[in-house]
């Protein structure tokens, strides 16, 4: 009791948003969430006060796809992106399920008890953010100070934007908000972006593809030329990226749309149907997927800068910076077989990496979704998986011969688990053998995200889609 | 009923907090030692309200500090 009464008077401290006292009207959600979303667009281009701003580089960013999941835009207000609602909202389902927290669930203040002991963790997680800032600078200044000011009530703001949409002023939480704004402004910048990139010895390019494009029409004499530079042009977006990106997005958007029907006995020889939606098993591999991905790569690239003679870093990857337009690039050891084949010709000149790859991914892919299955298996979050349909509970019917008892559904939703993820799976590598923009998880992340608010159900769907 | 014998199926922790929070207090109405108990727990968890109005205006005031950062930092910098 005690330890709760303390624990009270820390959260209380932490002032909260208070839920709406009357029904929101869809157009009145319409205007906050459309207000959200401007101050964090315009959060991630308003440059950071004080830092010293590197030229832009063509060599990708080793992070490019956490920036994308967390959607973060560097040296700009949004550092971190949502690393400041993410982690905790991570963390503590992970604790719930290590019965670190056990969760009393007839207790009324457990719900409350919750929502204030993540918004404490994500405050925790902002100032730890800016304390990193000014671990990695390593001099005090008024400039330090300054920076580390915005970045803290940059991760601060960010918590009470999703606390708004959180407590049912908007259409989706925040982090799914955001991350599929963040994913459509880069697949959009992509294809008709106007900034011109300076190549030494050669003529400036655009960036976008559809907009380079339609330079590259008007400028040169050789139409052929012309059109077979804009369709196949390796160093920047290209009209093949972009055709394999408007097939991807309707793919996307229609695996979302399966669920299995279980036909469920319930007590009394009655039964009723429950439906495991696959989309449900997407979005967790498709997110730890591309966030544990680039760690081998992080480390091997730094390993082989410094100790390039050693055997053993020779082994986990060889790296070459040339006749790649500047971009260094695994070209052996485990991380090259680790990496997508750059196009479907690949297949056949080097099979074996094609092999390790489609198996890796795959089978990568089934076990995180299994594991996510494990960790929601937690009484709170379990049933986000099956969803009840409420319509059959009123007119149950007499139970079929083919019908399963309710202690099993927990292995048929294991088995669901598997397929979902060998899908998740399938379509990231189709995705990026085809070169979409943003590749294949971007796009999926995109659409898992705002599926639940076409789908009708965005008031029940948290983060990772359950 | 309980259609799948597991738990019901439930939205998600917002909107049960809220449920909740509706059900403490209507039994909070009734005397004796629990409910008072509960009421207690309930009053302190309420702490600080902040409506979403000045959410928003202190997040589009702090950018419009750090733009100014910038114009001022500029119009400085070429004084100097």
């Amino acid at each position: 009791m005690s330890n709760r009464s303390k624990f009270w008077r820390l959260a209380a401290l932490v002032p909260e948003v208070q839920c709406p006292d009357q029904p929101i009207s869809p157009r009145q959600k319409f205007k906050y969430t459309a207000i959200v979303l401007f101050i964090f667009v315009t959060a991630s281009q308003v440059l950071l006060y004080g830092i010293q701003h590197q030229p832009r580089t063509i060599e990708p960013d080793p992070l490019h796809w956490l920036h994308l999941i967390l959607a973060s835009s560097r040296s700009t207000l949004l550092s971190h992106g949502i690393v400041a609602i993410l982690v905790p909202e991570v963390l503590v389902k992970i604790w719930v399920y290590l019965k670190i927290i056990t969760l009393d669930t007839s207790a009324p203040e457990t719900g409350v008890l919750m929502n204030r002991a993540q918004r404490l963790l994500g405050i925790l997680v902002a100032i730890l953010g800016a304390v990193n800032f000014y671990v990695r600078s390593q001099h005090f200044t008024v400039n330090t100070v300054l920076i580390m000011l915005q970045i803290l009530c940059s991760d601060i703001i960010v918590i009470y934007l999703d606390d708004v949409l959180r407590k049912g002023y908007g259409l989706l939480s925040g982090i799914s908000l955001f991350t599929a704004t963040n994913i459509c402004v880069n697949i959009l910048w992509k294809a008709f972006s106007p900034m011109s990139v300076m190549y030494p010895e050669q003529s400036p390019e655009f960036e976008g593809a559809v907009i380079a494009w339609v330079h590259l029409l008007m400028t040169r004499t050789d139409k052929l030329s012309a059109m077979s530079k804009a369709f196949y042009r390796q160093n920047l977006p290209n009209i093949i990226n972009f055709l394999a990106t408007c097939l991807f997005v309707p793919l996307a958007i229609f695996f979302q749309g399966f669920y299995i029907v279980l036909p469920v006995r319930t007590r009394r020889n009655f039964q009723a149907y429950c439906h495991i939606k696959l989309s449900h098993f997407l979005y967790g591999p498709v997110v730890l997927h591309r966030l544990l991905l680039p760690l081998p790569y992080v480390a091997s690239k730094v390993l082989y800068k410094k100790y390039s003679g050693n055997t053993l870093v020779n082994l986990l990857g060889k790296w070459d910076g040339l006749n790649h337009f500047g971009q260094s690039i695994p070209v052996g050891g485990i991380v090259y077989y680790l990496r997508t084949p750059p196009i479907l010709a690949d297949l056949h000149r080097d099979p074996f990496h094609a092999f390790i790859y489609v198996a890796f991914v795959l089978i990568s892919c089934v076990f995180i979704s299994m594991g996510l299955m494990v960790c929601a298996s937690s009484k709170g979050v379990f049933n986000g998986f099956v969803v009840l349909n409420m319509q059959e509970e009123r007119r149950l019917r007499l139970a079929q011969p083919d019908s399963i008892h309710a202690n099993e559904i927990r292995r048929h939703v294991m088995r669901a688990a598997c397929v979902g993820g060998f899908c998740a799976g399938v379509l990231i590598i189709f995705a990026d053998l085809i070169g979409v923009f943003c590749s294949g998880t971007g796009i999926m992340l995109a659409v898992t995200a705002s599926y639940p608010y076409v789908d009708g159900r965005a008031s029940e769907v948290g983060s990772f889609g359950f | 009923m309980v259609a799948n014998g597991d738990a019901p199926a439930r939205g998600s922790a917002a909107a049960a907090a809220s449920l909740r929070r509706r059900r403490t207090t209507s039994s909070g109405t009734g005397g004796g030692g629990a409910s008072t108990m509960l009421q207690f727990y309930t009053d302190e968890a309420a702490g600080r309200k902040m409506s979403p109005n000045s959410v928003l205006i202190m997040s589009i005031g702090f950018i419009a500090v750090v733009a100014l950062l910038h114009v001022f930092g500029k119009l400085y910098r070429t004084s100097a």
